[in-house]
């Protein structure tokens, strides 16, 4: 109970230092490495509330509670804003015409991107296995691989606003994973 | 040199922003669905009580009763059952459920049977969620991919956040659009942690049948057993040859004599009565992340030892928290009730992201209307269609097919009702309140149903928190009656 009472309080005193130096005009680095310093130190105590897995899970989730918290209370004490009537600009050019490249991106950000990550993911895999490397090992970083990738895929041609960009993109990581995969 | 950084800056920010756009704009709505049904199942074990509060409750049941109760169920089977489980009493659902390929049944702490377990619309939040209601491993791999754009979502909502450490308290309250922006940026930037971990497991769990599949093809000659037996453990080679019903209650008292720190939390007979039939008993770590860890014992009886989830390989243990990771219960009720508000925080930043993005629209002189009212008909129709499924459970007692078609058809519904309507004001309005009002029918028929229940800590903390949404949802639509939001949707 010391413990996490201990885990709390550090907790508590990292997120006021970052507050105040936020609070600050001039940017304090002090008290912004001290503030990070003390919610590092608080994950490390929470560590020994009970196993290491679970005490550093408790001690996010116990972060995140008290980041809520501040921001409560920060919002409690700004003054309130009024939104008066919305300036809407003149009407802008008709952007119909790009509903097509819409549609092209959204094939490539979801099945595309999606196949491309599988393949590399599987190829990942394969090439470990035919490594040696220790099955479940190997399997769990397939298993990441697949959702990361393909997240990072997914911004990637959504950021990019060439069509011949976009569908590079795809193929640079799906064509390679597909060659080695038909090669194994 | 410091002019073209800023100008690269900018234009980073800008082509970020528009790519959280994209993704959003397209996938919000199935995001939100996943978000909002995410979010209640957390509490799921609760809501199960609340749907059945009449059935027996227990803090533990000695492995005598346990093993009769089993017995009996299974010899009640017309057709013989490939697995037979026990669920053991949690702290969150301290009941003894027998359960079978076809049927579940309540056990009483004396070992005979008490009921059927019934609950249909925890059954149907947890299909919605889980699969979508699409078939199984096309609405897991469809779940996991929305898991995979929401941690997109998170990285571009990143990358398009230029001031993250200088804003990093920035919060400006009252109306129009910058403290929606504010509050959508601080609570997405400090809940990182818990939106990232769990878009992530959620990918993990939706995606890893198909990528099973894939690597099964490619590397076992199509044999799944192959890719997750050195994790989860092999699975012997059945024998249907009949045989007496294994021993059921030693395996139980080992685990209780050697293994005391570790309760039990299932029981499950693999091919019972066969002669192929063995044991396994998962038993909760409750100072770990994990779900727990499988104790396998012969048909006798004997243990043959742990799969290693617990004390394997530390892919096997990052694999055994992963579900509980993502559901949240991996710490009782405090750690449920911060899931439960991350998931709040969620559903806010899902529904507040595409708000922003109309109000900017409409500031660039490209109001969409129709769309921002459809947004919000997504927004407030997934509670009153949860609440409309609900109502059909507890007052007409329908379930299964008719929940998942009132669900679909009423919020598909309500969407092209608004999208016609235009005035996204008037639909938040309408809904919120209509969410409110079936919210207390469905109070009042689950107290007339069930009267004996009521003041039971299996049914009132539910209720209590359905009294407290409903007001929360009056609240909102008296907010948006009186003026909350100056932003009239042009109609």
């Amino acid at each position: 109970m010391l413990v996490i009472a201990l885990a709390l309080t550090l907790t508590v005193c990292g997120m006021w230092m970052l507050h105040t130096a936020w609070r600050k005009k001039a940017r304090h680095w002090p008290l912004l490495a001290s503030g990070w310093a003390f919610i590092f130190l608080s994950l490390i105590i929470w560590w020994f509330t009970t196993n290491s897995d679970k005490g550093v899970a408790l001690g996010l989730v116990a972060w995140v509670c008290i980041a809520l918290i501040f921001i409560l209370a920060t919002a409690l004490g700004s003054t309130r804003i009024s939104a008066g009537p919305i300036k809407e600009k003149r009407r802008s050019k008709a952007v119909n015409g790009i509903l097509w490249q819409h549609v092209f991106s959204g094939v490539l950000i979801g099945p595309v991107a999606g196949l491309a990550a599988l393949a590399s993911a599987t190829a990942s895999f394969s090439l470990f296995h035919a490594k040696g490397m220790e099955h479940s090992l190997n399997l769990a970083l397939a298993t990441f691989l697949l959702p990361m990738l393909w997240a990072v895929l997914a911004v990637i041609i959504a950021y990019q606003q060439s069509l011949w960009h976009k569908s590079l993109t795809v193929l640079m990581v799906g064509l390679p994973s597909l060659a080695y995969l038909i090669a194994y | 040199m410091g002019a073209n950084w800023t100008t690269a800056s900018s234009q980073r920010v800008t082509r970020s922003l528009s790519a959280h756009s994209f993704i959003a704009l397209a996938l919000g709505g199935l995001i939100y669905i996943l978000v909002v049904t995410g979010t209640l199942s957390v509490f799921n074990r609760e809501i199960q009580r609340w749907e059945q509060p009449g059935a027996p409750e227990m803090a533990a049941i000695t492995p005598e009763a346990a093993a009769k109760a089993a017995a009996t169920v299974f010899a009640s089977e017309a057709t013989p059952t490939t697995h037979l489980y026990i669920n053991f009493p949690l702290p969150d659902l301290p009941r003894t459920v027998i359960t079978t390929d076809t049927q579940a049944f309540f056990a009483n702490p004396d070992g005979s049977i008490a009921g059927k377990e019934h609950f249909p619309w925890t059954q149907f939040l947890l299909d919605l969620h889980y699969y979508l209601h699409l078939p199984h491993v096309l609405g897991l791999t469809v779940v996991g991919a929305m898991g995979a754009f929401l941690l997109a979502l998170s990285v571009s909502g990143l990358l398009a956040h230029p001031r993250i450490f200088r804003d990093a308290f920035r919060l400006r309250t009252g109306e129009g659009i910058l403290p929606q922006i504010d509050l959508h940026n601080r609570l997405s930037v400090w809940t990182l942690p818990f939106h990232f971990s769990n878009a992530l497991t959620g990918a993990l769990l939706g995606l890893a049948s198909v990528l099973a599949v894939a690597i099964a093809t490619v590397n076992f000659e199509g044999d799944m057993q192959e890719v997750f037996a050195p994790v989860f453990g092999d699975e012997p080679a059945a024998n249907p040859a009949k045989a007496e019903l294994a021993n059921i209650d030693r395996p139980l008292k080992y685990m209780a004599e050697h293994f005391a720190e570790l309760p039990p939390i299932w029981f499950i007979l693999h091919d019972p009565g066969t002669e192929g039939q063995h044991t396994s008993i998962i038993a909760q770590h409750s100072d770990r992340l994990i779900f727990g860890d499988y104790y396998h014992f012969d048909a006798a009886g004997n243990y043959q030892g742990n799969v290693g989830m617990s004390d394997g390989t530390v892919a096997q243990q990052v694999f055994g928290s992963v579900y509980n990771v993502h559901f949240g219960n991996w710490g009782g009720l405090p750690v449920k009730l911060a899931y439960g508000i991350f998931g709040l925080a969620l559903c806010w930043i899902s529904a507040s992201g595409l708000r922003i993005y109309f109000l900017r629209q409409r500031q660039k002189g490209r109001p969409a209307p129709k769309l921002e009212a459809a947004w919000e008909a997504i927004v407030w129709g997934v509670p009153w269609s949860l609440a409309i499924t609900l109502a059909a459970a507890v007052i007409a007692g329908f379930e299964g097919a008719v929940l998942v078609f009132s669900f679909w058809s009423s919020l598909a519904l309500q969407v092209a009702l608004a999208a016609l309507n235009g005035n996204a004001r008037f639909i938040r309005c309408l809904l919120s309140t209509a969410t409110a009002l079936t919210l207390v029918l469905i109070l009042a028929a689950h107290a007339w149903r069930n009267t004996e229940a009521i003041g039971l800590t299996s049914s009132l903390p539910v209720s209590m928190v359905l009294l407290l949404t409903a007001l929360v949802f009056v609240g909102f639509g008296v907010q948006k009656i009186t003026g909350g939001h100056r932003g009239k949707s042009p109609a």
